[in-house]
Order: structure tokens, then C-alpha cells, then sequence
């Protein structure tokens, strides 16, 4: 798999990018003396100079090199993009739709993603799963615990039993 | 002697009982369950404890790490696969016991043994602990700096990988630690104008994110494909005693002795924890046995090494996390930002103004060591059905665990988005092979590092070579140095001759 053979090459220039714009990042604070808040961040910088130099030198020689075997890199990349997606959009409707809705689309819809191909996936259980996990984290976390939970737009999740009103913000 | 009874009150009522038998179990399901580990259990289950008291909370979360600890053995003995990375070793001897039918001797075995070797290193944290902490609390910002700059780079050393890419990651992590406010000045770094930036990332979602989150993605990449995995099944109850006998037993002490002190030595470096320590004692073991040829086919001297190590490495993580305030392991590091939510800094005068709650956790760790025992014992067989749940239901559970955890911490999304970010980093090191153990030492390292480099500099008015004048700074700094180039030297003359020179 032609990603393997030049891995060690590509982390190195990425090291070489990072110290490049870490050092640009450091170099825009405010400056004071010569030992201040920018000093330990240049000297990390210089650090990731030297790693991405040693890094980029053996990524050099690993391409070169004759791997004996290589093994077919199997990776099942579309479903961790659909599961990364659905995660996103779940944090994302984290303070639409409030934790408990939220909570039962992204189980119910990360159950099927995730199901091995060798399983049907058992719609019903998913739903059952789904709504009683999400509804028992909940009130366990806010009644159990006193851990406030979004209740998005529409106030999902009752209101307090001292009757104040909890707003969440991103 | 008014700290014991302190000890005995906290631990020994009913609300902290039934907690301790729960935390463990837990701790048993995480460690068994492949996938899942004491690390993701510890970090997830933090936020539970915010409004406990110090001392409950603090002892539910080491009660989860003892269960976590020994619970991959069972999975390593029935399935092959190592539950937590702490008990690889483990099914080298384990597995083939139980093709041979001698499944229950060998969970009996890895059981008593994690047991023994938890003991132990108890003991040695009362006996070490309170010594070290007198030493320790002479440290001032030399000796700090010089022994947090020792850590990352044993480290980034150990682990696995090359050195640069232990170092690259112990750098990243303490870079990501400069976000924030500056220690000393104030200055504010790295925010990109985000206010929710300004405290700086917090150790829990970095904890979260790169244990839970990047398992979960390693598992999406895999999971459609996989292959359903077959569980020996063992009756425990029909076994008699131990399962195993007292004879058996005693032959077993050198062996476990031995083990307990390498997981013990091992647990104290701070940052190398179980992972490494049930490896090298099984291998110490084999090296030193007249049994050699016997090792992998399946005997018991294997599974004690392995059990008695890793489980010490339990107390031997916890002295450097309470005597100086450096974690010993990952677990100890999120047990690290366990006492700061309570307001409690581990450090040396931890054991002048808060000796009650040192005892406790001491008290704790044997009653939750004796809980362990049973519950392995009386419940395996429900350890065993646990560990048949498809993990494609399991792992979104825990996303959302994690989504609570991380929103609990300050009421924010902004966290929640945090843990992804950190999944996704430790995704790409899963990706280029680099270990991420570095980087959460580095994380936690960083302020450490930082603010004593510069107090020590603002000492000896900006002289560096005040690091050295320290006798213990200038040894640790030394050996640091050091080590890196030895490592550097011994990795090149490898690399050449794999490569066969330039």
C-alpha cells in the first residue's frame, strides 16, 4: 500500500509544519524580556525542527527500503466517516434538540452504522436500546448526579424540581 | 492514629461499600471487555464523582483501576485477546490452559495472584510513600523540573515506536499544554481569540478523547468486517479452593515476589505503567526458570508473572502521583485531575494536611483488592456473558458516556468538541504508529516543566547552570540527556544494519 511505504516520510514533513507555524504562532505574543511566555514555545519549536529533520532523514531511507511483505491495508474508511459524521452531527444537535433526542437518533443510527456484516441489524432493538439508554443516562445523570444535560430549544428533560431555569451555552 | 480511624469510618459504612463493589465491578467489565480499559473506565467515570466527597470519590476511582487492572485476564484466558494492555502476557500461558482444560486453574491462578500483587504494592506505598514525600518536600523548581524532564523522556523512550516519534509526541503534548494562560506572567497563548481557550484544554477531555474516542474509531474502520470471537466458557463455581494447589502455591512465591517488585519498580517510573510491566516480568521469568521450554504452552508460572506485575503496578503508580504530584501511569494521571477537582494538589504536603484522606485510599485499595477476589470468583460467570455483548452497541453507549463526561465538566459544548478534536489526534498517531502515552505525559508534564524552568531560572537570576547545582536536579537532567543519546546511538547502529549503511 503505497501510503505505508511513505508514511515515515510524510509525518516527518508534517513535524516540519507544525514546528513552522507553532514558531509563527509563538512569535506573534506579546514579548517582554528574553525568558518569558515565548521562550519554552520557541525552544519546542526548535525540538520539532530537529524531530522533522531526523524524521524526514529516515522517511527518506524507509522509501528506499524493500519491504518484504506488504500487507494489503484493509480499512473499512467509509464507515468511520459515517460514524465520524454522525458524531459531529450529534454534538452539533447537542443544544438543538436537547440531550435526550439527540441522544436516541445518534444511538439508534450508530447501532446500524456499526453492525459487522455478518449481523442483520435488529431495528427494534436499536430503538428500545436507544431510548432507554438515552432516557435513563439522563435522569440518572440530572437527578442522581446533578450534572445539567442540554435541553436544546424546545426544553427537552422537564423543568428543575426548584423550579430555576437552566440555560446552556456552546 | 486518628487518621485510621478516620480511614476505617470513611471506608466502612454503607454508601461507600456498596460504591467500592460497584466501582469494581465496573472497573472488572472494563478490563475484561476488549476494547475498553481501565484507562476509558477511570476517565468516564471521573465526572460521577464531582459531588462526592474527596475521599469516596477518590477511593470509587482507584476501586475501578484495581477491577480494570485484573479483569483482562479474563479475556486473555478465555478469548486470546487481552481485555487491557496490562495482561498481553497473560494469554501466552492462559490460553493454552484452557485448551488443555485447565480453564478454571488458570483464571484461579491469574485471580489470587492479581491479588497478591496488589497487596504488595500497597504495602510498599504505605512503607515508600511517606518516606519519599519527607525527601520531597525539600524539592524545590530544580528538582521538579529535572524529574518531569526525566519522565518524558523514559517516556518517549519506552514506548512504543522510535524515540522521535515518543519525543515528537511528549513535544505535542506539552505544546498543546502552553494553550492558555501563561504560568508566571499571565500572558494569554494560543487562543486564537476563543475565550473557551483561555483556561486552557482540560485533562479530562484530552484523557477521553484520546482513550475512548480514537477506540472507537480504530473500531469503525474494522467492525463491518469482523469475525464474531468464540468464549470458552468455564463453570468457576465447580472448582474447588483456588483451583489450584496450596504446593502449587508456594513454588509459586519466588516467581510472584519477583514480578511484584518489577511491576512495582516499573509503576513508579512515572508515566510506564501496566502495559509494560506484565510483559518484561513474564519474559525476566521465563529467562530465569528452570521450566523455559515450558513457557507458552501453558503453565502457571506465566500467568503469575504477568497477574503479580501488572497488578502491582497499581501502588507503585500511586507513589510517585501522591509524593510528587507526577503521574505513574495514564490512570494515575486521570487520578491526578481526580484530587484537583476536590481541590487537593498530590504533592508531599499531601501527607502533612491531608493524612485522613491518605489513609483512606490506603484502607481502600485493600478492601477494593478483597472485593476484587470475590467478585472475580463468585461472578465470573457473569463476567464471562458480559463480555459477549457486540461491541456495535457497546461502543456508541460509551460515546454518549463520554458526551455527558466531557459535557459535565463546565456546562459546555465546547469540551464535547474538545474530546473529538483529541480522538482525532490520537487517531493519527494510531495511524503513524506513534504512542500516545507520550503525549498525555507531555500534556500534564508541560506546566510542570514549564514554571519551574522558569522559576528556577528567576532563583539564580537567569543562570542555567543553577539546574545543576542541585545534586538530585543534576542527576535526573543528567540521566535524561543521557539517555537520549544512548538510545539515539543504539537505534542508529540498528538502523544501519538493517539498512545495510548509507
Amino acid at each position: 500500500m503505497k501510503f505505508k511505504r511513505y508514511s515515515e516520510l510524510i509525518l516527518g514533513v508534517l513535524i516540519l509544519l507544525l514546528g513552522i507555524f507553532y514558531y509563527f504562532l509563538t512569535s506573534n505574543l506579546p514579548s517582554k524580556e528574553i525568558i518569558d511566555s515565548r521562550f519554552i514555545p520557541y525552544i519546542l519549536s526548535g525540538f520539532l525542527f530537529v524531530l522533522s529533520i531526523i524524521q524526514i532523514n529516515r522517511g527518506i531511507k524507509f522509501i528506499k527500503y524493500e519491504i518484504e511483505d506488504e500487507e494489503k491495508v484493509t480499512g473499512d474508511y467509509l464507515t468511520f466517516i459515517k460514524s465520524l459524521v454522525a458524531i459531529i452531527l450529534y454534538i452539533g444537535m447537542l443544544n438543538i434538540l436537547g440531550f435526550i433526542i439527540a441522544t436516541i437518533i445518534f444511538l439508534f443510527f450508530q447501532f446500524t452504522i456499526l453492525t459487522p456484516n455478518r449481523l442483520k441489524s435488529n431495528y427494534l432493538l436499536y430503538v428500545i436500546v436507544s431510548i432507554v439508554t438515552s432516557l435513563t443516562v439522563y435522569y440518572l445523570f440530572r437527578y442522581g448526579l446533578n450534572l445539567v444535560l442540554p435541553r436544546g430549544i424546545f426544553n427537552i428533560g422537564g423543568i428543575d424540581p426548584y423550579g430555576s431555569f437552566i440555560i446552556c451555552y456552546s | 492514629m486518628e487518621a485510621l480511624s478516620f480511614a476505617i469510618a470513611s471506608v466502612f459504612n454503607i454508601e461507600s461499600i456498596l460504591l467500592m463493589i460497584l466501582a469494581v465491578s465496573i472497573g472488572i467489565v472494563f478490563g475484561a471487555i476488549p476494547g475498553l480499559s481501565g484507562t476509558m473506565a477511570v476517565a468516564l467515570f471521573l465526572p460521577l464523582t464531582y459531588n462526592m466527597e474527596a475521599s469516596l470519590g477518590l477511593s470509587v476511582l482507584i476501586s475501578i483501576y484495581i477491577g480494570a487492572t485484573s479483569g483482562g485476564l479474563i479475556s486473555a484466558i478465555l478469548l486470546k485477546i487481552p481485555g487491557t494492555p496490562s495482561s498481553v502476557a497473560t494469554c501466552f500461558d492462559g490460553h493454552p490452559m484452557v485448551d488443555k482444560g485447565e480453564g478454571p486453574k488458570a483464571l484461579g491462578v491469574g485471580i489470587v495472584f492479581s491479588f497478591i500483587g496488589t497487596l504488595i504494592s500497597i504495602g510498599a506505598l504505605m512503607l515508600i510513600a511517606p518516606k519519599l514525600a519527607e525527601i520531597a518536600i525539600r524539592f524545590g523548581p530544580y528538582e521538579y523540573f529535572a524529574i518531569a524532564i526525566f519522565s518524558l523522556t523514559l517516556i518517549s523512550g519506552l514506548s512504543k515506536g522510535s524515540m522521535v516519534k515518543g519525543l515528537f509526541a511528549g513535544i505535542l503534548g506539552i505544546i498543546f499544554s502552553t494553550v492558555g494562560i501563561a504560568p508566571i506572567d499571565g500572558t494569554i497563548r494560543f487562543t486564537f481569540g476563543m475565550t473557551e481557550l483561555k483556561s486552557g484544554f482540560d485533562t479530562l477531555t484530552v484523557m477521553i478523547g484520546f482513550f475512548a474516542i480514537t477506540e472507537i474509531f480504530k473500531t469503525a474502520k474494522e467492525i463491518k468486517n469482523s469475525k464474531a470471537s468464540k468464549t470458552a466458557t468455564v463453570d468457576m463455581r465447580s472448582i474447588k479452593g483456588f483451583g489450584f494447589s496450596f504446593s502449587e502455591f508456594l513454588e509459586q512465591i519466588p516467581n510472584a515476589i519477583r514480578s511484584a517488585l518489577i511491576g512495582l519498580g516499573i509503576g513508579i517510573l512515572p508515566g510506564v505503567g501496566g502495559g509494560t510491566s506484565n510483559l518484561i516480568s513474564y519474559s525476566v521469568s521465563k529467562n530465569n526458570s528452570k521450566k523455559k521450554e515450558l513457557y507458552g504452552t501453558g503453565i502457571i508460572d506465566g500467568i503469575v508473572a504477568s497477574e503479580t506485575a501488572n497488578n502491582a503496578n497499581i501502588g507503585g503508580s500511586l507513589i510517585p502521583l501522591m509524593t510528587l504530584g507526577v503521574p505513574g501511569d495514564t490512570v494515575t494521571a486521570i487520578l491526578l485531575g481526580g484530587f484537583m477537582i476536590h481541590g487537593i494538589q498530590p504533592g508531599p504536603l499531601l501527607f502533612s494536611s491531608n493524612i485522613n484522606l491518605v489513609y483512606t485510599i490506603f484502607l481502600s485499595m485493600i478492601v477494593a483488592s478483597v472485593f476484587m477476589l470475590v467478585l472475580e470468583f463468585y461472578g465470573m460467570r457473569v463476567f464471562v456473558k458480559l463480555l459477549n455483548i457486540p461491541k456495535h452497541i457497546l461502543l456508541p453507549i460509551i460515546v454518549v458516556l463520554c458526551v455527558v463526561g466531557a459535557f459535565g465538566l463546565n456546562s459546555r459544548i465546547f469540551d464535547v468538541w474538545t474530546i473529538l478534536l483529541f480522538g482525532f489526534i490520537g487517531y493519527i498517531f494510531h495511524i503513524f504508529n506513534i504512542s500516545s502515552t507520550p503525549f498525555i505525559m507531555g500534556f500534564i508534564l508541560g506546566p510542570i516543566v514549564e514554571t519551574n524552568f522558569r522559576r528556577g531560572l528567576m532563583l539564580s537570576e537567569n543562570g542555567f547552570l543553577g539546574f545543576l547545582t542541585s545534586p538530585i536536579s543534576a542527576v535526573f537532567l543528567t540521566i535524561s540527556v543521557g539517555s537520549i543519546i544512548l538510545i539515539f546511538y543504539r537505534n542508529y547502529k540498528i538502523r544501519k544494519k538493517i539498512y545495510g549503511g548509507d
